[in-house]
C-alpha cells in the first residue's frame, strides 16, 4: 500500500522516469517511486509536468492537488475508471434508497458530532455547553432530518472560538481549517474514486454544483480530528498560515490512529472506512461502518 | 526497512550487456535507487511489502552473474558509517520519509 505524500514547493519540471516521479529543481534531480505515493501537493507557479506522468499517476491511483497563490488547494486531479468494477458499483450506488442513505448518514454524522463533543471536552468547554451538545446528539434522527448537525456545529464553534466567530472570518484559525479540510477532502476523494464510487452522488449532500457530494459526506468524522490537530500544532502567535504550518497540516495524513485495535495511518484508516461504508450501505447495516474516534487519535501520534 | 540489491553481472557478450541493461532498468522501475555502482536500495514499509519486490525481481533475473538481495531495518541502515564521501541528495531528501518535501 502506498504511504508517501510528496509536497513540491517550487519544482521546475515533474516527469516520469521508469515508473518514478522525477522532480527537477535547478540542477538537482530527485526520484520517488510512484507506487509509494498517495498524494502529490503542488505549490508555486512555475512547475511544469508531463502528460505521461499524469497518466501514470492515474494508473497508480495517485491524487494530485494544485494550490493557488495563497497556497490554498484549488484543484484535484483524480484517476478515472481505474477500479475494475466501476460501472457495477456506479449502478448500485445510483440505486441506493433514501432509507439506506438515511441510516448510514445518521451513523456518519453521529461519529462527527461525537468527535466534536470529545474535542470540545478536551479543550475545557463549560459543562453546560457540553450537555447541550450531548442532548442534541441524543435527538439525532435517521437522515438527520432535524439538522442536529448544524445545531451542534454552532454550539461547538461558539464554545471553542467565541460567539463572534464565524467560518467566514478572515483569520488564522479559518485559514488553517480551510487548508486542513481541503487536504482531507483531496485524500478522501482519491480513496472514494479508488473504490469505484461516483463522487457526485452523495448520501446527504446534494448540491447540484458540487461534484464531490459523497466525499463531503464521508469526510465528516475526520473534521474534528483535523480541528484537534490544527489546534495542537498550528495555532500559535503567528497571524498567517506559514509554510511550516501548511506542512504540519499535511503531516496529519501520516499520523497514527487506532481502528479496531489496529494502529494505522489516517490515510489508511480512510481506506478501511470507505470500504466499511460500502458494505454498510449495501447491507443497510450502519453498525458495519468502522469507528473513527478522536479518542483513538489523541495520544497515538508518533 | 530497506531492501538492498547487489549484483555483479558479466558484460562480455551483447546478450549479457542486454540482460544487464534490462535488469538495471527493471530495478529502477520497481523503485530501487542506486546507492553505489551495483548496489541499489528501496525503502519498504514492512516485510510483507518487501516480499512483493522480491517476487518482482525474480521475474527479471539475468542468467549469469551474481545477484544478492537482503533487508535491513531503518535503524541499521541509518547507522551505516560513511567513511569517505557523503550522503547523496536523493538519500537526504527522499530516504524513507512519509512526507517528502521538495
Amino acid at each position: 500500500m502506498a504511504w508517501r505524500i510528496v509536497h513540491v514547493k517550487e519544482g521546475d519540471v515533474l516527469r516520469l522516469r521508469l515508473d518514478n516521479l522525477e522532480v527537477m529543481k535547478q540542477d538537482n534531480k530527485v526520484f520517488i517511486p510512484l507506487s509509494d505515493i498517495t498524494m502529490v501537493v503542488l505549490e508555486g507557479n512555475r512547475t511544469m509536468l508531463s502528460t505521461k506522468l499524469m497518466s501514470r499517476m492515474s494508473q497508480n491511483n495517485v491524487g494530485l492537488v494544485i494550490c493557488d497563490d495563497n497556497y490554498l488547494p484549488v484543484g484535484i486531479y483524480l484517476p478515472y475508471g481505474q477500479y475494475h468494477h466501476y460501472s457495477k458499483r456506479a449502478i448500485k450506488q445510483s440505486s441506493w434508497s433514501d432509507e439506506q442513505k438515511g441510516i448510514i448518514w445518521q451513523e456518519v454524522i453521529r461519529q462527527k458530532m461525537n468527535n466534536q463533543l470529545t474535542f470540545a471536552r478536551y479543550s475545557g468547554v463549560a459543562s453546560e455547553r457540553l450537555e447541550l451538545m450531548e442532548d442534541l446528539i441524543n435527538n439525532l434522527q435517521v437522515g438527520d432530518t432535524t439538522n442536529r448537525e448544524g445545531h451542534v456545529a454552532k454550539v461547538y464553534f461558539d464554545s471553542l472560538y467565541g460567539k463572534s466567530f464565524t467560518r467566514n472570518n478572515n483569520c488564522l484559525i479559518n485559514a488553517a481549517m480551510n487548508f486542513g479540510y481541503a487536504i482531507l477532502r483531496s485524500c478522501m476523494a482519491r480513496i472514494v474514486v479508488g473504490n469505484g464510487l461516483v463522487t457526485m452522488l452523495g448520501i446527504f449532500h446534494r448540491n447540484e454544483f458540487n461534484s464531490f457530494n459523497l466525499v463531503d459526506d464521508l469526510m465528516e468524522p475526520y473534521r474534528p480530528l483535523m480541528d484537534y490537530w490544527v489546534n495542537e500544532n498550528v495555532l500559535d502567535d503567528k497571524e498567517y498560515l506559514s509554510y511550516e504550518s501548511r506542512l504540519k497540516i499535511i503531516e496529519f495524513m501520516n499520523q497514527k490512529i487506532r481502528i479496531n485495535n489496529k494502529r494505522m495511518t489516517i490515510d489508511n484508516s480512510m481506506q478501511e472506512y470507505v470500504q466499511s461504508f460500502i458494505s454498510a450501505i449495501d447491507e443497510t447495516d450502519s453498525s458495519l461502518v468502522i469507528k473513527i474516534d478522536l479518542n483513538n487519535f489523541v495520544g497515538e501520534e508518533s | 526497512m530497506r531492501m538492498l540489491c547487489m549484483f555483479d553481472l558479466p558484460v562480455d557478450t551483447p546478450q549479457e550487456r542486454r540482460q544487464y541493461r534490462i535488469f538495471r532498468k527493471e530495478l529502477l522501475r520497481n523503485g530501487f535507487t542506486m546507492l553505489q555502482y551495483s548496489v541499489y536500495y528501496r525503502a519498504v514499509q514492512n516485510r510483507a511489502a518487501g516480499k512483493r519486490y522480491e517476487t518482482a525481481i525474480k521475474r527479471f533475473l539475468p542468467v549469469h552473474g551474481e545477484v544478492r538481495l537482503f533487508s535491513v531495518s531503518e535503524k541499521q541502515f541509518n547507522d551505516m558509517q560513511i567513511l569517505v564521501g557523503s550522503r547523496s541528495n536523493q538519500e537526504t531528501i527522499v530516504g524513507s520519509k512519509e512526507l517528502v518535501i521538495i
